[in-house]
């Protein structure tokens, strides 16, 4: 096929959000930027697909997200402007019991004070001291994710260090679990604030980990719902990143990464096209197809490749989705006891107890399928009426799911999902009676497999594409000499969600990787900071 | 809370961002509003049975690329569109094991042609001579034109015997030109085949006799989009974007504001209004427009026209296969490049077989023997597919209301006709069989008109192209000329001339008559 050749200052690998958001920046800085992906629609996994039936539009990948309308770019470059709009629902997070109680919380910190009340009246004023703290601090948390995690020869790490202080030394050995079961003694509230760790991928049983966790539970009520599907943000994105003289190359699957005189310069594409990168060349797919697929085992020092194969992958990250069409929206027993629970965005349907969530992480661990499908649940259009024809909803259904189930191959997965799916439904309708029969229109399951073959860069099926663990977290992130968003070969930049903080839709990876290009290139002065939240706090950083 | 532009657009098929591109050139602040979350319309393609296998689910080749002005003005390759032009175009495999396949070489289609009349192989020729420069001069820059009155289009040709003997053809129906034409039945299906997709002319439309040559010179030859057809739509999108334009997703236009006589813009569902300074252009179909219009706006009579608007006579059901190898069909024996063609009939063998096809569907029934447009993308753009993997596409017509119930009753049917589809496909292609078939998904005319409510009645032409109803009959008469009866509001969709197909063409000439009634230039 065509054997042409063009040339950019930087070419980023990859048109997931961090690679457009990386490119955005750039581009705004005055480079001439390309953003290169294999697939045919850019986005990653800012996609949204009628999936079931027509006009009803299900979100394949990220759904709930947890920054929502905070996120840089949106703010940075005004995305409101290409009708970028965010919901955020006030019953935020919440749990049906089988008992028929519902445990809700809410942006109001005062409603959710009183809705854990009824649990425990001493969980509710740990949850409010545990929620000031990190309000108050908020911005120091978001400053912490979105810079370059602090290099190893500092010996520094400020969250852990501001973790210290807030929660005493202790807390830094500790696991989510172990934090979370010191400070509430409900076990339905510690089960809620757990699921919502877990969502976030990552194992609670893990020492060391209560420090990631307890900083995700700033944004426990934060979740939020991009209107008409979250694949709306990958257009303003792109269209933003046209309109700032980028260019977006679908259809461009990345083979190689020419190295010049060891100096990473031009990529090549698999039909044979070439797009040289006079500046920088960003990667934001996985380690793994940057250095050992594309660059090659035997152009790289040594040590690197092995510090690559050693990256860990799963399982806490990974999905099993079912997606479904339906006619009425679930009414939950539990709204005797919370009406709210109706209108509760993100829902964890199953896990009541932390022994619930212990056993699903021992299940994960052993590549077993779950004995009792526990989900991690929403119904969108209660809250965008875009999202289905009228009068109609989805529903989607998150379980976390082994890539390879019972030891066997993934591919495994199209057999058992029906059935599988079956079983998650039935789950859903035991707090539900109306979810199933004539109400349920269509369902289309979404497997590990298909996520792996889809978004190659979700490494068997790892939304985190490289697991969060302590060994792979801040400046060992993704592996010790590539934390710094730099790597050893010159021009070669990191910024997926590989990189640190890690993945969800955050722009983090590829905000942060901006920041390192840039500086590189002596243009920071170029970058449009100055509107962020967490301003404030990151210039008292760099005046300590 | 109200926005404002100069033009609004409303819907983001290919005619309604084609229409934006150029006016936003023009210096117009446009603003394109569409229902869906994607652009694109018919130029869509997902990834509908398993990761990485791309399936179009509407238009799968494109016929207009080298003739479309667009491509060109609109620098849509540099935008990111490419083509290939598969040299083997279509394949007609017949049940009894014979193939006739034309290529884009001329002396390649006699030789095929000459195995079953050597006759007409050179009668074929002979069209080609005969009509390939009329094509080329007069008929295709008449698709990128407003349509002339009827008599402007016969006058010219009423003084020389070749003209009369066009306009002969122009009488008859396709079945009887090509009847006329050619004596084989395999050649003549071959010419009918081409005519039903993508121009939606069946066999026996009167006074479309003059469509024959137009397939037989080939003067557009079939391209594939690499990548599929979507990417189309992102190259229209870049362009638009790129011209200082913009495009709204889930956007869905409820009504056309009209204020002293005159479209002053729109309002969307959930309220909101969007002001347009300069004109609101509708590039959806005719009757959803006129819809759109609050009922003191348009005259009775116009309105009574637009209800008479007749909207295709057939819908698609479509079968998308991911495959371990390509179709290998049995007729191939009998001609190996039936296996290299772009479009393959399987169950259209002779004029009869069209008759079969399409009488059912106007009783309303699902033709009893599936007959099909069979389509390997993945021969000619293996980036469709993962490496060494491939797509296959069946479209069967059929009615869009089976059995007169509802289009929704095509939701349980799908799995009874996509079984009874492949069925038809292993007798002629037998490698589709056990391991193959990797994956498969039957789309229905629900889904159609699910997806797509531009597409009435599941018919992807947006309105019947019978002689009443094209040209300067196109959608209606006296309003052929993309202005609607509103002042400020005019038409742009596929329900006027030339009508439905990846053509560029209408959403092109409503540009330019915008720009001339906005004073930014004459016509080409």
């Amino acid at each position: 096929m065509s054997r042409e050749t063009q040339r950019f200052d930087v070419v980023v690998i990859g048109a997931g959000h961090n690679g457009l958001t990386a490119a955005l920046y750039l581009a705004h800085a005055g480079l001439k930027v390309a953003v290169l992906d294999r697939r045919h629609e850019f986005g990653g996994g800012l996609s949204t697909e009628e999936v079931t039936r027509p006009g009803f539009l299900h979100n394949l990948h990220s759904n709930f997200h947890g920054l929502g309308e905070w996120l840089p770019p949106i703010l940075d470059f005004d995305l409101a402007r290409r009708g970028v709009h965010y919901f955020h629902p006030e019953a935020n997070i919440g749990m049906p019991t089988r008992a028929g109680r519902a445990l809700v919380l809410y942006r109001d910190e005062l409603k959710s004070y009183e809705s854990i009340a009824r649990f425990s009246q001493r969980d509710a004023d740990a949850y409010a001291d545990l929620r000031r703290t990190l309000a108050e601090n908020i911005e120091e948390l978001l400053a912490g994710a979105f810079s370059p995690p602090e290099p190893t020869e500092t010996g520094r790490d400020r969250l852990r260090e501001d973790f210290a202080r807030w929660f005493g030394a202790g807390v830094l050995a500790q696991s989510p679990l172990d934090f979370v079961q010191g400070r509430f003694e409900n076990p339905h509230v510690q089960a809620l604030l757990l699921y919502h760790m877990a969502i976030g991928g990552y194992d609670i049983r893990l020492k060391e980990l209560a420090v990631l966790g307890i900083a995700f539970l700033g944004f426990i009520t934060n979740w939020q719902l991009c209107r008409g599907g979250s694949h709306f943000l990958a257009h303003a994105l792109g269209g933003e990143l046209l309109c700032r003289g980028g260019d977006l190359v679908e259809n461009a699957h990345v083979s190689k990464i020419h190295l010049e005189r060891g100096r990473a310069g031009a990529v090549e594409t698999l039909d044979g096209r070439t797009f040289v990168a006079s500046q920088a060349i960003v990667s934001t797919v996985d380690v793994r197809q940057t250095f050992l697929e594309m660059i090659g085992r035997q152009s790289l020092p040594p040590t690197l490749a092995d510090e690559v194969a050693k990256v860990v992958y799963g399982p806490s990250d990974v999905l099993f989705a079912v997606h479904v069409a339906m006619r009425e929206p679930p009414r939950y027993l539990a709204a005797r006891d919370n009406p709210d629970i109706d209108r509760t965005f993100n829902l964890d349907i199953g896990y009541e107890t932390p022994e619930d969530l212990i056993e699903h992480c021992e299940e994960l661990e052993a590549g077993r399928l779950c004995r009792v499908p526990r989900l991690n649940a929403g119904v969108n259009t209660l809250f965008d009426r875009t999202q289905a024809p009228d009068g109609m909803h989805t529903a989607l259904i998150w379980q976390f799911a082994p890539y390879e189930p019972e030891g066997r191959p993934s591919s495994t997965w199209s057999s058992i999902a029906p059935e599988y799916a079956e079983r998650c439904i039935a789950a859903w309708r035991e707090y539900a009676p109306n979810f199933g029969g004539s109400n349920v229109i269509e369902v289309a399951t979404y497997t590990p497999d298909e996520i792996a073959q889809k978004l190659v860069n979700m490494r068997r099926g790892g939304f985190h594409a490289a697991a969060v663990i302590p060994s792979q977290a801040a400046h060992l992130r993704p592996t010790e000499s590539l934390s710094g968003f730099r790597t050893p070969v010159p021009g070669l930049y990191l910024g997926g969600a590989c990189m640190h903080p890690h993945g969800g839709i955050t722009s983090a990876p590829g905000y942060n990787c901006a920041q390192v290009v840039a500086r590189d290139l002596g243009i920071s002065h170029k970058l449009p900071f100055g509107k962020k939240p967490w301003d404030k706090a990151a210039a008292r950083r760099r005046s300590r | 809370m109200s926005v404002e532009c100069d033009v609004a657009v409303i819907g983001a098929g290919h005619n309604g961002l084609v229409c934006a591109t150029y006016l936003a050139r023009a210096g117009l602040d446009v603003l394109v509003l569409e229902r869906r979350l994607e652009a694109g319309g018919g130029l869509s393609t997902e990834e509908v049975t398993l990761p990485g296998f791309l399936h179009n689910l509407h238009s799968f080749f494109h016929d207009a690329v080298a003739v479309m002005p667009a491509m060109k003005e609109l620098e849509l390759e540099a935008n990111g569109a490419r083509y290939v032009r598969p040299p083997v175009q279509v394949g007609i495999a017949r049940a009894d094991g014979r193939a006739l396949v034309i290529h884009e070489d001329l002396e390649a289609t006699a030789r095929s042609i000459a195995r079953f009349s050597e006759r007409d192989a050179e009668a074929y020729r002979k069209v080609v001579m005969d009509y390939r420069d009329f094509m080329e001069a007069v008929v295709l820059p008449a698709l990128y034109s407003e349509p002339p009155p009827p008599s402007a289009t016969v006058a010219p040709l009423e003084s020389t015997p070749e003209g009369m003997a066009y306009l002969k053809l122009g009488r008859m129906t396709p079945r009887g030109a090509s009847e006329a034409l050619f004596e084989d039945e395999t050649l003549q299906a071959a010419v009918l085949f081409q005519l039903v997709v993508p121009r939606g002319i069946l066999p026996d439309y009167a006074g479309l006799g003059m469509t024959v040559p137009l397939v037989v010179t080939q003067v557009e030859p079939s391209h594939v989009c690499v990548g599929g057809s979507h990417a189309l739509a992102h190259a229209l999108w870049r362009a638009l974007l790129r011209a200082g334009g913009r495009v709204r997703g889930v956007a869905h236009v409820e009504q056309v504001l009209v204020e002293g006589g005159r479209a002053t813009g729109v309002r969307l569902s959930g309220g909101e209004e969007i002001r347009a300074r300069r004109a609101v252009v509708s590039a959806v179909d005719v009757w959803q427009t006129f819809d759109l219009v609050p009922p003191d706006g348009v005259p009775e009579p116009v309105r009574r026209a637009v209800r008479a608007f007749r909207a295709d006579e057939f819908s698609l059901f479509s079968v998308h296969l991911a495959l371990a190898e390509p179709p290998r069909f049995a007729a191939a024996r009998f001609d190996p490049d039936l296996d290299r063609a772009l479009k393959v009939a399987v169950g259209f063998d002779c004029p009869r077989d069209f008759d079969d096809c399409f009488g059912a569907i106007r009783r309303g029934e699902i033709p009893a023997r599936p007959a099909m447009y069979v389509s390997c993308p993945t021969v000619h753009d293996p980036s469709q597919a993962p490496p060494g993997r491939h797509t296959l596409l069946a479209w069967f017509p059929v009615p869009a209301r089976p059995g007169g119930r509802p289009v929704e009753a095509w939701h349980e049917l799908a799995d009874g006709v996509m079984a009874s589809c492949l069925d038809r496909l292993r007798e002629a292609a037998p490698n589709l069989g056990g391991d193959v078939v990797l994956g498969k998904r039957a789309l229905t005319p629900a889904d159609i008109v699910g997806k797509l409510p531009n597409m009435r009645d599941g018919g992807v032409f947006m309105g019947r192209s019978s002689l009443d109803q094209i040209e300067a009959f196109r959608p209606l008469p006296g309003y052929s000329s993309y202005r609607a009866p509103v002042p400020g509001l005019y038409l742009a969709g596929a329900s006027c001339h030339p009508g439905g197909g990846i053509l560029g063409a209408t959403g092109g000439i409503a540009a330019q008559v915008v720009k001339e009634d906005l004073g930014k230039g004459k016509p080409r």
